[in-house]
């Protein structure tokens, strides 16, 4: 058992990212591009993190970039692109020829595979999913079976949980009570489901502030192991209601990755700057260069 | 051929492009109190949804992956501030469980809500079965595509599928698909209705997929060409009812003034670059730069505070 019960557990990006093992499954929050944990991502490639299984609802920019950066050895998810802007080339290319391992997910595998860890049983039923698809072949721990009380035939999803949980919020009090703003995703049975769970927070702010917000919903301090602060987190994804998201950051990306130039990319933004303040700051320079 | 128009004039009348064409197609299959299911960052039929909302279906109700939220009325379009357009507008805002899990399946089978979804395959076959993970074989694919997200779940209990295909050709309609991530009509599911650029095809009540309508432009012949496997063509077809001046006033100048209707039929670097000039004039482009500024300078203001404590 964790002990969530500090009064404080603020870390830095540097000892929360030390936190991941090799060969760890780490679930991560938001959806699409929206309110990724993006500065702890890059941290993750910077400490040289390898063979990590990555298991994301919906996985975006935060997969390509650990993709490109060679740390990822598999991934679990139901979609992964950059929505409107097009598929993730990087990833897409590992998957292709066989250097990133996939676990075909769905929404259903991945959200009621959450709550059977969290209900701790092994499977929970529905009533016809995936019936008539192949996934029954290459999920053979998806399974058709009769419910064991009245006989009818179910498709039971198999208890999954990442052993590291990474959520990134507009803001969390230092003891973790979070605030997740507009979406909130699967990010709290994540939190719940993960053995570790890190929050990083564009704001660290008292814990009336938390109480005080409204319209969303959040995590309890006793879901949480450690709070990061980290302005600016989730660029180039969204963090709702601070700041949206960066399509012309993402659409240069794309056409970089067209001509190859990734690693340029990686040593730009990902292994170059010194801090987060220094990524952000090449990001401000950006602003003016001409399309 | 597909030639998406560059940005119309709302106020001129100039004719509907192809993906105008398409909006209207799906618009008007869409009654007033449906409840309309978004995909992720599909703004062909979410320009189409809105439109059905601020014209003839005011009741309906759009539900937004963007938040699991419900929304009420249509509103404007973009890529950098949909979600926060969005969010500031959803009646409530949900978990996915909530939605997906609790509320959800009751809708699908038919028991609350007049239930719509506009679905875009990358392959689909003649018994309406999809597949939106690999093209080529699973373990060694040519390409492998985003994923099936929610589809495997959901279309084996929706009471009837609708799918958009903005490019009709032989390596969408297919004679066997090379994954199934969707059942079709002989596993038990209800496809109903496949809008093209190229045509309108209904399944029939004998299960047959059929030709309904071929749209403006196009012929019978390349309805059939750009099939891989043989369309059956009702005996009468039905004339393509195109959308009215005043859909299109409102699509061009209140829903989609950047045209992003047509992203969906753009590829490779055009693309990207069509992107990157419309987004660098959304003003949440300049938003977000602000925010970043003054992110940096809180930043370097505390690290200044810091080393002067420190002397």
């Amino acid at each position: 058992m964790r002990d969530n019960s500090r009064a404080c557990k603020l870390m830095t990006l540097v000892e929360a990212a030390r936190l991941v093992r090799a060969g760890d499954t780490i679930g991560i929050g938001g959806m699409t591009l929206y309110r990724k944990p993006m500065a702890f991502v890059r941290e993750l490639a910077r400490g040289g993190a390898t063979n990590l299984t990555l298991l994301g609802f919906t996985s975006s920019f935060e997969a390509e970039l650990l993709a490109a950066a060679g740390v990822l050895g598999t991934i679990r998810t139901c979609y992964f692109g950059l929505e409107f802007l097009g598929l993730a080339p990087r990833l897409r290319r590992a998957t292709e020829e066989g250097r990133i391992k996939i676990i075909e997910e769905t929404e259903y595998t991945i959200a009621v595979g959450l709550q059977a860890a969290l209900m701790s049983v092994p499977y929970l039923p529905s009533r016809d999913c995936e019936l008539g698809t192949d996934f029954f072949r290459i999920r053979p721990d998806l399974k058709r079976a009769p419910c064991p009380v009245t006989g009818e035939m179910l498709t039971w999803f198999p208890a999954v949980a990442p052993r590291v949980a990474v959520i990134h919020v507009p803001m969390a009090d230092e003891k973790g009570n979070a605030w997740l703003g507009g979406q909130h995703c699967v990010d709290i049975q994540l939190a719940m489901a993960a053995d570790i769970t890190i929050v990083t927070a564009e704001r660290i702010v008292p814990t009336a502030e938390i109480r005080d917000a409204q319209g969303g919903a959040g995590l309890v301090s006793f879901m949480v192991h450690a709070v990061v602060e980290a302005p600016g987190g989730a660029h180039p994804t969204s963090c709702y209601p601070d700041y949206p998201v960066d399509v012309v950051h993402l659409a240069r990306y794309l056409k970089g990755a067209r001509r190859q130039e990734t690693q340029q990319y990686l040593d730009r933004y990902v292994f170059g700057p010194a801090s987060p303040a220094g990524y952000l700051e090449r990001i401000l320079e950006d602003q003016n260069v001409a399309a | 051929m597909l030639q998406p128009e560059s940005r119309t004039d709302p106020q001129s009348a100039a004719p509907a492009t192809t993906c105008e064409n398409l909006v209207a197609a799906i618009v008007n299959e869409i009654e007033d109190g449906d409840v309309l299911l978004e995909g992720i960052g599909t703004f062909l039929p979410t320009s189409a949804y809105m439109l059905a909302q601020a014209t003839h279906a005011p009741n309906s109700i759009r539900l937004c992956p963007v938040g699991n939220i419900f929304v009420d009325h249509g509103h404007r379009l973009s890529m950098s501030d949909y979600e926060f357009e969005t969010l500031r507008r959803g009646l409530f805002r949900f978990t996915y469980w909530d939605v997906n899990a609790s509320y959800l399946p009751n809708y699908m089978t038919g028991k609350k809500g007049n239930w719509r979804e506009f679905l875009r395959p990358a392959q689909v076959d003649r018994t309406g079965r999809t597949n939106n993970v690999v093209i080529g074989p699973y373990e060694s694919p040519k390409v492998r595509l985003p994923g099936a997200a929610g589809l495997p779940d959901g279309v084996p209990l929706e009471p009837a599928l609708y799918m958009y295909v903005p490019r009709h050709d032989r390596k969408c309609f297919v004679e066997k698909l090379d994954f199934v991530s969707a059942p079709g009509i002989e596993d038990g599911a209800k496809p109903h209705l496949i809008v093209t650029n190229l045509a309108m095809m209904r399944f029939a009540p004998d299960g047959v997929l059929e030709v309904e309508t071929v749209m403006p432009g196009a012929t019978r012949e390349e309805v059939q060409d750009n099939t891989a496997f043989a369309l059956r063509f009702r005996e009468t077809l039905v004339p393509f009812r195109p959308p009215t001046a005043h859909q299109l006033e409102v699509l061009r100048r209140d829903i989609d003034p950047q045209s992003l209707r047509d992203l969906e039929i753009y590829s490779g670097d055009d693309r990207l670059s069509r992107i990157e000039s419309l987004a660098l004039q959304e003003p949440a482009h300049d938003r977000l730069y602000a925010t970043l500024a003054q992110i940096v300078e809180r930043q370097r203001s505390a690290e200044r505070e810091r080393a002067t404590t420190r002397e």
